[in-house]
């Protein structure tokens, strides 16, 4: 599994995964996140069953295990969380941290140890050693509960299924161009996002925040003036729509 | 005793097709207790010429009973079973993922903090598999005893022949039915008991 150091702070580091090689092609490719300071470290949309192995393979070659203190789901799917069972035996004194909406189906991936902190529409706060990350609302994003992580200090924002493009696995990690970039993007936002409401609403919140990173879970990573081109692309396209 | 994970079919789909087999068997005891009810009401009509038919009748309801009691043990004993075999699997899950993850992290700097949670789950799935072992043998003598004590069934039902004997012509019809049904609702259960035995040897 490809991995890349993204953002390093005096504080804190962003790390990604992804692109396994051996990842079945009937599965789609995901991206995961890693924050990490001090002894503490926050995994961001885990991933599922599949990738479990590779996924703590590569997570062993930066930290120790015990270091693994907080896991996110952003919301329930199953490319999301689906591990959850298997994480659950790993780490027994983890949180996970996901939406209040899902806990009572995210628990059918199987939790014994694990404890689940429901995180609340309004969203919250979570201090990951010496950095605090915020859990902002992204609801109907495409889930009917649903959360995007962002780092004030490091300027990153991991914002689940918005910004997901479908492309083949071997594909770079970066927006390379972004016009050329919204063929990948389009039908999958048309097809997976709901509600132009809530759309608009999350962009007008996204343009108030300094975003220097945008890490959506499938496709690839925005950087600088692409985060804007995003927004007002996204801002523009009509959603909910995928089946015309 | 096979490993839990390998054979023709999962262990945890064999206990639940046993518990099944064995829930047809308590709908067979309750037809044992309305033929002995039965029984019962029609010695009562026709008075002391059925007295002995009567006492019968007491022993056709305690087998219906003791076969309802050990069916529901042995169906108690197979929903274990399978949960048990339910957990030992995922946890088997588990634990080819995490000798996966071992293998590919060979030569990481932190593979050693992957060592606790790989012990503690072959551990948790030694405890698990050694649970279901259990639960299995004990399951499998209770299936036999219950087989062994049908036996009785025919001897009753043979019993019951010769009471009918004794008794007025047209009342005899009455007493060679609740033979026949004892008979016929025994070696049903007779019959789950050995197809349910059978799942566990065919396995």
């Amino acid at each position: 599994m490809k991995t890349q150091l993204l953002v390093e702070t005096p504080t804190h580091k962003w790390l990604y995964f992804g692109r396994d090689p051996e990842k079945n092609d009937k599965i789609i490719d995901t991206n995961q996140y890693l924050v990490q300071s001090g002894n503490q470290s926050l995994l961001m949309d885990p991933g599922g069953i599949e990738l479990f192995a590779p996924m703590l393979a590569s997570l062993v070659r930066h930290i120790p295990l015990e270091q693994l203190t907080y896991l996110f789901a952003s919301h329930q799917d199953p490319d999301i969380i689906s591990s959850l069972g298997l994480w659950d035996q790993t780490l027994p004194k983890a949180k996970l941290y996901a939406p209040w909406l899902w806990e009572g189906f995210i628990r059918h991936f199987g939790m014994n140890n694990i404890s689940y902190e429901p995180i609340k529409d309004k969203g919250g706060k979570l201090q990951v050693g010496d950095v605090e990350l915020q859990f902002i609302p992204a609801h109907y994003l495409h889930a009917s509960g649903n959360f995007h992580v962002y780092d004030p200090v490091a300027k990153v924002l991991m914002s689940g299924d918005v910004g997901a493009a479908l492309e083949p696995a071997e594909a770079d990690i970066f927006v390379d161009d972004f016009a050329s970039h919204i063929g990948k993007m389009e039908y999958f936002h048309r097809r997976w996002m709901p509600s132009n409401r809530a759309k608009s609403n999350w962009v007008a919140r996204m343009r108030d925040l300094d975003i220097q990173y945008m890490c959506p879970q499938h496709g690839r990573i925005f950087k600088g003036p692409q985060v804007k081109s995003f927004l007002d692309w996204f801002d523009s396209l009509d959603v909910g729509i995928g089946l015309d | 005793m096979q490993n839990i994970s390998q054979g023709r079919r999962p262990y945890y789909v064999t206990a639940a097709m046993v518990a099944a087999e064995l829930n047809h068997t308590l709908a067979s005891c309750k037809e044992i207790n309305l033929t002995a009810s039965n029984a019962q009401a029609a010695s009562s009509r026709i008075g002391s010429a059925a007295l002995g038919f009567k006492a019968l009748t007491h022993y056709i309801d305690e087998l219906a009973g003791y076969t309802k009691r050990a069916a529901n043990e042995i169906n108690q004993l197979a929903k274990e079973a399978s949960k048990l075999a339910t957990r030992t699997a995922r946890t088997a899950t588990a634990l080819h993922y995490f000798h996966a993850a071992r293998d590919k992290a060979s030569t990481a700097i932190y593979a050693y903090s992957m060592a606790g949670a790989i012990e503690t789950t072959e551990e948790h799935y030694a405890k698990l598999e050694s649970d279901f072992n259990q639960v299995l043998s004990k399951m499998q003598v209770q299936l036999l005893d219950l087989k062994q004590n049908l036996r009785s069934a025919n001897a009753l039902a043979s019993i019951c022949r010769v009471e009918a004997c004794r008794v007025d012509g047209r009342f005899q019809t009455i007493f060679v039915d609740v033979a026949n049904k004892v008979d016929t609702v025994a070696a049903q259960i007779r019959e789950r008991v050995d197809t349910a035995i059978r799942l566990f040897d065919s396995h």
